[in-house]
C-alpha cells in the first residue's frame, strides 16, 4: 500500500515536472471574410446576380516543446477551427452553420544521435522543401491549408497545415545533407474516423521521400525523389515516382533568386468532355512537369519585391483550356456540376502564371503589400492589397482581393468577384 | 657591462618598433580578436527608436562560431510573442529565416533587417577577414587618440553587405569605438557606436552597439547584450538543413 502510494507520488512529481518543462505557446486567429460571387437565379440564360456571404473562422492553436535531455526534443501543435461557412459556398449554406474541426498538426520526437550530424525524428511532421512563394512545386507531399481557411497573404504554404505521420533520418556531412522521410499508409473505418478525424486525417499512400541538399560556393542546391504507393488492396495500388531539383542563391547584396522543377510520372485531373453537355472525365496525365523561377529584390531595407513565374503541365492549354472556360461559364447556372476550373485551387487551371508582390514596412509595426497573379494564357488577373499592424501580442490585418478579366477568361468564368478579409491574431 | 637605463631605453624602442612594425591589417585583426569570443552564446535585446520613442523591441538568443572562412551565427527570436519561434542563420553572407510551423528556411538578402536599423550581420560583426585595409591614419575620436581605417570589401567575399567601411579604433586599447558603413555607390548606410566595453571570458566585449540609419539621428537601434557566455556548438549545426532541428535554448 505504502509502495503504491510512493509510486503515485513519484508519477505525479514526474508529470508535474514534465509539464512545467513543457514550454507552451498559443495563438488565436479570428478571420471575417465577406465575399461576393455570381449566382444563378433561375434556368440557364437567366441573369446572374451578385450574392454575398461572410465566412467567419476562429482558429486556436497550442504548441509545446521540451528538451528532456541534451540532444532530445519533443514538440507538438494542436489546432482547432470553428467555421461559420464550412463549404465556403455562398449558394450552399449548410445546416450546421458552425462546424468544429480539429487536428494534431504536428507531434515530433527528435533525437540527435550524433549531435549536429545524425538526427532521427519520428511522429507527425510537415515536409516543405520548396522555396517558392505563390507556387511550391517541391512540396510534393502537402495537405494544403488545414480547414481550407482563406489566407491573408497569397503564399502557397498555408499558415496552418497538418503534417504526416512518419519517421525522418537526417545525416549532415560537410556541405551536404541527406534526409529520408518515410510515412506509412494509415487508413481506418468510417466508424473510427468519426472520432479520429478530430485528431488526424488518414494517409492513403505509403510515402518515401529522399532529399539531398548541398551548399556549394554560396549556392544552395537540392534534389529529391518521392516514391508513393497505395499498396495492395488500395484504390491506387501502383507505385508512382516524382523527382525534383531546386536552387537558391544571392546575387549582390539585395537580390535572392530561386528556381525549382519537378517531374511526376503521372497525375490525375478532371477534364471536360463536352462543355455544353457539362460532362467530365478523369484523365491520367503522363510526365507532369511543374516549375517555378523567381526572385526577391530588397529595393531598400524596408521595401521588397517578389517576382515569380510558374509552369504546370497538369493545367490546361489550347482547346482543352477553352473547353474548361466554356464549361465554367455554363457551370455558373449549375453549381452542382463538378468544379473543373477550381479543382487545383483558385487561379491554377492554366499552365502559365506570373506573380508579383510589393511589400513595404511603413513603420516597424505597419506593413503594406500589394500583389497580382496573372494567368498568362487569357490574360486575366487576381490582385489584392493589404495592411498589417503587428504588435508584441497581437496583429491586425485587412485585405481586399479582386479579379480582372473578360467573360471568357479564368477570372471571368469564375463566380468569384471580390473578397474582403479582416483578421485578428492574438499570441500568448 | 650594460646599464639598466640602456636596457629600458632599448626595450622601449623595441616596443615602439614592434608596434609600428605591425601592419594596419594586423592591427585591425588584433582589434577584432580582442572583442571576439570563440563559440559565443548570447542573449541580445534590440530596441528600435524614432527620436525618443521606442518603435520595436526584440530579444534574440544565439550562438556565434568563428570559422576559417567566415563567421556563422544562429539566432532564435525569443520575444515578442508575435515573432517567437523564428530562427535565423547567418552563414557568411547567406542569411536564412525559418518561420514558425514551416520546415524550409527561406533565403534572405544580406540587407534585410531584423528591426529598425539592425541587419542580421550587425549583431556580431568582425572586419579584418572580409575587408582590405586601404589606409590607416592616426586621428582622435572625442579627444581620444584613435586609428582610422578605411577599408574595402575583399573581392573574394561575394555579397558583403557593406562595400566600404570606415572604422575608428582606440589606439591604447584597440577597442572599436565607431564605424561608418557604406554602399558601393558611396552612400552612407549606417553609423555604429560600440559602447559599454566589459571584460568577459578574457575578452574586451562591447555590451552595447548603437546603429544609426545613415545621417538620420532620429532613427537608431540599440543592441544590448544581456548574457554573454561560451558554448561549443558543432559546425554542422550552422547549416540550413539543420535549422528546423535546432532546439534553441536560453543562454546561461
Amino acid at each position: 500500500m505504502k509502495r503504491a502510494r510512493c509510486a503515485w507520488v513519484a508519477a505525479a512529481l514526474f508529470l508535474s515536472t514534465g509539464l512545467s518543462a513543457f514550454a507552451l505557446e498559443g495563438e488565436v486567429d479570428v478571420d471575417a471574410a465577406p465575399s461576393a460571387s455570381l449566382a444563378a437565379t433561375g434556368a440557364p440564360g437567366s441573369p446572374l446576380i451578385q450574392a454575398e456571404a461572410t465566412r467567419i473562422t476562429s482558429q486556436f492553436a497550442l504548441s509545446g516543446k521540451a528538451a528532456p535531455t541534451e540532444g532530445l526534443a519533443i514538440s507538438a501543435t494542436a489546432w482547432a477551427l470553428l467555421d461559420s461557412l464550412p463549404s465556403y459556398n455562398p449558394q450552399d449554406v449548410p445546416g450546421a452553420r458552425l462546424a468544429l474541426s480539429s487536428r494534431l498538426l504536428q507531434a515530433d520526437l527528435a533525437w540527435q544521435i550524433i549531435p549536429g550530424v545524425l538526427i532521427w525524428d519520428t511522429g507527425k511532421q510537415i515536409i516543405h522543401p520548396s522555396s517558392g512563394f505563390f507556387r511550391t512545386p517541391l512540396n510534393l507531399i502537402s495537405r494544403g491549408a488545414a480547414g481550407n481557411v482563406p489566407q491573408q497573404i497569397p503564399a502557397a504554404a498555408p499558415q496552418w497545415e497538418e503534417g504526416w505521420i512518419g519517421t525522418r533520418l537526417l545525416w549532415m556531412v560537410g556541405d551536404f545533407s541527406f534526409e529520408d522521410f518515410f510515412s506509412p499508409r494509415l487508413v481506418w473505418s468510417a466508424e473510427a474516423d468519426s472520432a479520429l478525424h478530430y485528431l488526424s486525417a488518414q494517409q492513403s499512400d505509403v510515402l518515401d521521400q529522399l532529399r539531398i541538399q548541398a551548399h556549394i560556393g554560396g549556392v544552395d542546391l537540392q534534389a529529391l525523389g518521392l516514391l508513393s504507393t497505395g499498396g495492395p488492396g488500395s484504390a491506387n495500388p501502383g507505385a508512382h515516382m516524382q523527382a525534383g531539383a531546386g536552387v537558391d542563391a544571392n546575387i549582390g547584396d539585395s537580390l535572392t533568386v530561386r528556381g525549382e522543377a519537378t517531374l511526376s510520372d503521372s497525375l490525375q485531373r478532371l477534364a471536360v468532355v463536352d462543355p455544353r453537355l457539362m460532362t467530365t472525365t478523369t484523365q491520367s496525365v503522363p510526365c507532369v512537369v511543374r516549375a517555378l523561377a523567381g526572385l526577391t529584390w530588397s529595393i531598400t531595407t524596408k521595401t521588397s519585391l517578389i517576382l515569380e513565374y510558374s509552369f504546370d503541365s497538369l493545367g490546361f492549354s489550347g482547346a482543352d483550356y477553352s473547353n474548361v472556360i466554356q464549361y465554367a461559364q455554363n457551370r455558373q447556372y449549375s453549381l452542382s456540376a463538378p468544379d473543373v476550373l477550381g479543382q487545383f485551387g483558385s487561379f491554377q487551371a492554366a499552365q502559365h502564371y506570373a506573380f508579383a508582390r510589393l511589400a513595404e514596412d511603413i513603420t516597424d509595426q505597419l506593413t503594406a503589400q500589394g500583389w497580382v497573379e496573372v494567368n498568362l494564357q487569357d490574360p486575366s488577373a487576381m490582385d489584392g492589397i493589404g495592411l498589417t499592424v503587428t504588435n508584441d501580442r497581437w496583429a491586425l490585418a485587412g485585405s481586399v482581393t479582386n479579379t480582372w478579366g473578360a467573360s471568357a477568361t479564368e477570372a471571368g468564368a469564375s463566380p468569384f468577384l471580390w473578397q474582403l478579409d479582416v483578421e485578428l491574431r492574438l499570441f500568448f | 657591462m650594460i646599464r639598466p637605463a640602456t636596457v629600458i631605453v632599448a626595450g622601449a624602442l623595441f616596443a615602439a618598433t614592434s608596434l609600428y612594425a605591425e601592419s594596419p591589417p594586423e592591427i585591425l585583426a588584433q582589434s577584432d580578436a580582442k572583442r571576439t569570443i570563440e563559440d559565443m552564446s548570447f542573449a541580445v535585446h534590440l530596441s528600435a527608436y524614432d527620436g525618443d520613442r521606442i518603435t520595436d523591441e526584440k530579444t534574440l538568443w544565439g550562438f556565434l562560431r568563428i570559422g576559417s572562412d567566415h563567421n556563422r551565427v544562429l539566432m532564435y527570436f525569443a520575444e515578442p510573442a508575435s515573432d517567437r519561434g523564428r530562427k535565423l542563420l547567418v552563414d557568411g553572407d547567406a542569411v536564412y529565416l525559418l518561420f514558425v510551423r514551416t520546415t524550409n528556411p527561406i533565403r534572405l538578402s544580406p540587407l534585410e533587417v531584423l528591426t529598425g536599423q539592425a541587419s542580421d550581420g550587425d549583431v556580431i560583426r568582425t572586419f579584418a577577414k572580409d575587408y582590405d585595409v586601404e589606409s590607416m591614419t592616426e586621428t582622435a575620436l572625442d579627444g581620444t587618440p584613435a586609428y582610422l581605417f578605411s577599408c574595402a570589401a575583399k573581392g573574394s567575399v561575394g555579397d558583403t553587405s557593406y562595400k566600404r567601411v570606415k572604422l575608428w579604433v582606440e589606439r591604447s586599447s584597440l577597442r572599436l569605438r565607431y564605424a561608418e558603413l557604406y554602399a558601393e555607390s558611396g552612400v552612407l548606410l549606417k553609423k555604429a557606436h560600440y559602447r559599454d566595453y566589459r571584460e568577459v571570458l578574457g575578452k574586451d566585449f562591447p555590451f552595447t552597439v548603437e546603429v544609426f540609419a545613415g545621417d538620420d539621428a532620429n532613427k537608431r537601434t540599440v543592441m544590448s547584450f544581456q548574457k554573454v557566455g561560451r558554448k561549443a556548438v558543432p559546425e554542422t549545426e550552422f547549416r540550413r538543413s539543420f535549422l528546423p532541428s535546432w532546439n534553441a535554448e536560453q543562454p546561461q
